[in-house]
């Protein structure tokens, strides 16, 4: 009976460490080599047009794909430790936004009037 | 079975619904279009400035300094970019930024249809032409003069591009003039005017003028010579003036979008010559004038007296777009005369928004604008198609709420608010004009535009007492729709009929509207209100005896909530128990609001029952559920004394809550028989009645309360009456009313203390209901509490039970839901009830005995014999 109590609280645990923490990192990545390619895609064709005229070569922007590659796969493995330490407990999760859209009901001490329709 | 009629309600309901989750939805996509936004523009941007750095740093040495620099600032940007992209808080006020912004875009593209083309002259034709100057200016060196070798060698191209542009001017001209004349011209030449001086066409028309001029002048006396090196920025100019002009020309045959683009054109010359009244001057103003050069318009200075100058302007727009009105609809063109009517609406707020700054009600272009609108009407009415008129009418509503923000002058801070009711003197007239189209309308079968009348109508008497008019709400507008709703009662079919019951939803909407503004509370709304229903409905019960069939009629748009948003008297009633009440006269008017309307309620019920119609029903539901509210939601604030001092001296004045109670009391005992005499039977009238009585005695029992007390054993001994006056008329009393009288003998002894009349009735109820030979109680048909001689309600036969206020129900809060509960249970005690059934039990088991005794013998009593052949012959006949 225990064991069947941890054992769907660890299957809760990976379900939210798979959601919250894995797949958003997947997808952080997976975004960032995607713009960092088509931008540098786009380098590659002004190096092609103006290069010379700016300075510019294939090796430049070939560094500076690497660089902004690094600095983000840093940027996302730093965010999702800190995923995994808030659902771990170990840090406390920031203030959640307010949800848009939610409409603020009046208090009635016994019954609570029907909403005036406006303009 | 009726699923037809509930069906457009319910799918009303889930649409409203839809709407919200839409308006979510669509949130947060346009957030999630934000978030990866930020990330895209952070990641292009670190990658522009690592670029940089790496550029940079292979010229320098040593070259890791800059590269340090760039990766430094590439990370913080990367840090800050992912701090808002992951910021709800920060994207939720971009998104509505956006949203704002978004808005702000499609209202200039809906009002300006060459405004795309105008952003697109900026960046091909306008941005050229200013860098070809630019690098004129910066690089050129000398003249290139005729004769020379660089001139002949580029005469050539100057020539052809001066012959290009010099045609390009012609077929504009040709194309715009001709076009916009042919086009718009038998509309209005106002409109036709108004396009062909729009910005794109005036600049591309200037541009080529300007080009050419300057390539002959460069023809003739040279150039700098630096223009061979930017001609392909005067070429590119040019493709983009010829590619402009072509999409400009096609776009200008919309007809429809050039009258709006007029609209919005005349809004825009009004601003400017209808500017704010000027009430104070500064220091800097005073020097100024001191020196003679005070140069602002003097009409400013005088702010009791509105501009005339752009009175006379705003009525030449408009005569303009009435032109294109009426040609609309001598041409049956549906889009240009709606067209016709927005470009009114643009030009119109655009005055009212500076004319309202000045001190006047009376306004010549507002005049104008409600007689022409009138003839308009007049004409849309017999327009083939009937959806003009609808149009038109929607237009009157917009103006007359805009023309209610004129006469109050200028926003001073020093003013204090207004809190006095007041009334708008052009209220009547646009009112009237609306009353008008009713009238022209409510015949044609193929529009919507007599509802939409009374939607207009509605919404203009909700800004009148927004602005503080509550005494047109209270005196001009239930005339006005009293009006109506009697043409809808003469002609009495369906679709009048519902029209008749929109009347009452805009009464009902105004009165709920009304009911949270101060003004409106002290111009008496309610009370004129409650006058205007009250005769409405009455007028109704005189000439129908059923609802319609759709549910549209306006008792049952009183009395029957079908939807959210459909306000009922119950409604009213419940918003006038929530009204916050500080001050003594707020409580009296809010008491006194109250009591009109159970007054109203009681009112037509009584005359209803008298008529034995089957509305009685639906009143009788309202009745209950007002019952139900004094018990539970009438706040104790109503109830104090109203002096301190009668508080301390104990004087014992009757309260608010009393005084209800009293009603209710009354109401009920003059209810009883006519109820018990009606021949159309109201269905479960008993339950309901029976339910105020038991809360009353429930209440009793809790609070030893006079009032409730009085009404409980009033009611009762009422109740009682009316059987034993039946019986003494040799009338059959049915079991149910047995059932009743002797639950009723359970609250007189155990919740309202009267032993007395217990006994009674207990007595009565033994000797009064018949014995049924051969069956008891358990075996009948009754269920529960049933099978011992209590009632039986709805349709499953449950046991006695308070009812559930269909209408009012899920306002309910759980303190009061809490309550009821507890009022259930004190009424429905299981020992109490077998009590009372044991003592019923113990005097009629010996008659019943007997009887059984006396039928037994009768049965064995042995039957005369009957001779052979008479039996035969009985048997033959």
């Amino acid at each position: 009976m225990r064991s069947n109590e941890t054992f769907s609280q660890l299957r809760l645990y990976l379900q939210r460490v798979w959601t919250i923490v894995v797949l958003r990192m997947v997808i952080d990545l997976l975004a960032v080599f995607l713009i960092v390619g088509v931008i540098a895609l786009l380098a590659v064709a002004l190096v092609a047009v103006a290069g010379a005229s700016l300075g510019i070569n294939y090796l430049h922007v070939r560094q500076a794909a690497a660089i902004v590659g690094g600095i983000y796969v840093s940027v996302i493995w730093i965010r999702t430790m800190r995923r995994h330490w808030i659902i771990a407990g170990r840090v406390s999760d920031e203030k959640p936004a307010p949800t848009p859209g939610t409409p603020e009901s009046p208090e009635v001490a016994h019954a609570d009037p029907s909403a005036t329709s406006s303009n | 079975m009726l699923t037809h009629l509930l069906r457009p309600q319910i799918e009303a309901d889930a649409a409203q619904k839809g709407t919200q989750a839409l308006a979510v939805l669509r949130f947060h996509r346009t957030r999630n279009k934000l978030l990866w936004a930020v990330f895209v523009a952070s990641v292009t941007l670190a990658f522009v400035v690592i670029l940089i750095s790496v550029a940079v740093s292979a010229g320098h040495v040593p070259a890791s300094r800059w590269i340090y620099v760039g990766i430094a600032a590439a990370a913080a940007i990367a840090f800050i970019g992912e701090h808002f992209r992951t910021n709800l808080g920060f994207l939720d006020k971009q998104t509505r930024n956006a949203w704002v912004w978004a808005g702000k875009l499609n209202v200039r593209l809906n009002s300006d249809f060459l405004f795309p083309h105008t952003l697109a002259a900026y960046a091909f034709v306008v941005v050229p032409a200013l860098l070809t100057c630019l690098f004129l200016a910066l690089f050129s060196t000398g003249w290139t003069r005729p004769g020379t070798k660089d001139y002949t060698a580029y005469a050539d191209i100057l020539k052809q591009m001066a012959t290009f542009a010099g045609t390009l001017l012609v077929a504009q001209i040709a194309l715009f003039n001709f076009m916009f004349s042919q086009l718009l011209g038998k509309y209005s030449s106002a409109i036709a005017v108004a396009v062909s001086q729009h910005r794109v066409v005036r600049l591309l028309r200037l541009y080529v003028m300007i080009l050419l001029v300057g390539l002959y002048i460069f023809y003739l006396f040279g150039f700098p010579d630096a223009l061979p090196k930017t001609a392909f920025l005067l070429a590119l100019s040019l493709i983009g003036t010829l590619a402009i002009t072509i999409w400009a020309s096609n776009t200008g045959i919309r007809i429809d979008l050039a009258i709006r683009y007029s609209g919005h054109h005349s809004a825009a010359l009004i601003r400017r010559l209808i500017k704010p009244p000027i009430l104070s001057r500064s220091k800097f103003w005073n020097a100024m004038a001191d020196l003679g050069l005070e140069w602002r318009n003097p009409e400013r200075m005088v702010v009791t007296l509105p501009p005339q100058k752009a009175s006379s302007a705003a009525t030449t727009a408009a005569s303009g777009l009435f032109n294109a009105a009426h040609k609309s609809i001598q041409e049956n063109q549906h889009e240009t005369f709606w067209s016709s009517l927005v470009a009114l609406s643009f030009a119109t707020e655009a005055y009212v928004k500076r004319r309202r700054d000045y001190w006047g009600s009376t306004d010549q272009f507002l005049g104008y604008l409600n007689d022409q609108l009138a003839t308009l009407a007049k004409a849309a009415a017999k327009a083939p198609n009937e959806y003009m008129v609808m149009n038109t009418v929607t237009t009157i509503g917009a103006i007359g709420a805009l023309a209610l923000e004129v006469g109050r002058g200028p926003n001073l801070p020093d003013v204090p608010k207004r809190e006095h009711p007041e009334s708008h003197p052009y209220f009547p007239h646009w009112q009237t004009l609306l009353g008008e189209c009713f009238e022209l309308t409510h015949g044609l079968m193929r529009t919507t535009a007599a509802s939409e009348v009374l939607t207009q109508l509605l919404k203009l008497t909700k800004k009148a007492i927004d602005l503080g008019y509550a005494e047109d709400a209270s005196m001009s507008f239930p005339s006005e729709l009293k009006r109506m709703y009697a043409t809808c009662l003469a002609k009495r079919t369906p679709y009048h009929l519902s029209l008749a019951g929109q009347c009452i939803t805009s009464i009902m909407d105004v009165w709920s509207y009304s009911l949270g503004r101060q003004e409106a509370v002290l111009a008496g709304v309610s009370k004129s209100m409650c006058e205007t229903v009250k005769m409405m409905a009455l007028a109704f019960q005189a000439v129908e005896t059923l609802p319609s069939f759709d549910l549209r009629d306006p008792v049952t748009t009183l009395t029957s909530k079908l939807n959210e948003e459909q306000v009922t008297l119950q409604d009213i009633a419940l918003l006038i128990l929530a009204r916050p009440v500080k001050d003594r006269w707020q409580r009296t008017l809010a008491v006194k609001d109250f009591q009109q309307i159970l007054d109203l309620v009681i009112d037509l019920l009584k005359d209803a029952t008298v008529k034995d119609i089957s509305f009685a029903q639906q009143y009788g539901d309202v009745f209950y559920e007002f019952a139900l509210l004094i018990f539970t939601a009438v706040p104790n604030e109503w109830n104090e004394p109203e002096q301190r001092a009668e508080k301390y001296s104990h004087v014992d004045r009757t309260t608010a809550q009393e005084l209800f109670e009293n009603k209710l009391a009354e109401t009920i005992k003059a209810l009883i028989p006519l109820h018990y005499r009606s021949e159309t039977s109201v269905m479960e009238w008993e339950h309901k009645l029976f339910s105020i009585i038991g809360i009353a005695a429930a209440t009793y029992a809790e609070t030893e309360r006079e009032s409730v007390r009085l009404l409980a054993l009033e009611a009762i001994e009422c109740y009682r009456d009316v059987l034993f006056e039946a019986l003494e008329k040799d009338e059959r009393v049915h079991n149910d009313s047995w059932d009743y009288l002797q639950l009723t003998s359970v609250w007189a002894r155990h919740l309202l203390k009267d032993v007395a009349l217990a006994d009674a009735l207990l007595d009565a109820v033994a000797n009064g209901r018949p014995f049924h030979v051969g069956s008891t109680f358990l075996g009948s048909s009754k269920h529960g509490w049933g099978s011992y001689g209590y009632p039986n309600v709805g349709l499953l036969q449950s046991d006695f039970h308070i009812p559930y206020p269909r209408n009012i129900g899920h306002r309910f809060s759980e303190n009061a839901k809490e309550t009821v509960k507890v009022w259930q249970e004190k009424l429905m005690k299981p020992e109490e009830l077998g009590d009372t059934y044991e003592r019923i039990h113990a005097i009629r088991e010996p008659i019943r005995k007997e009887i059984m005794e006396r039928y037994r013998k009768e049965k064995e009593k042995p039957r005369p014999v009957v001779p052979k052949s008479n039996r035969s012959s009985e048997n033959k006949t």
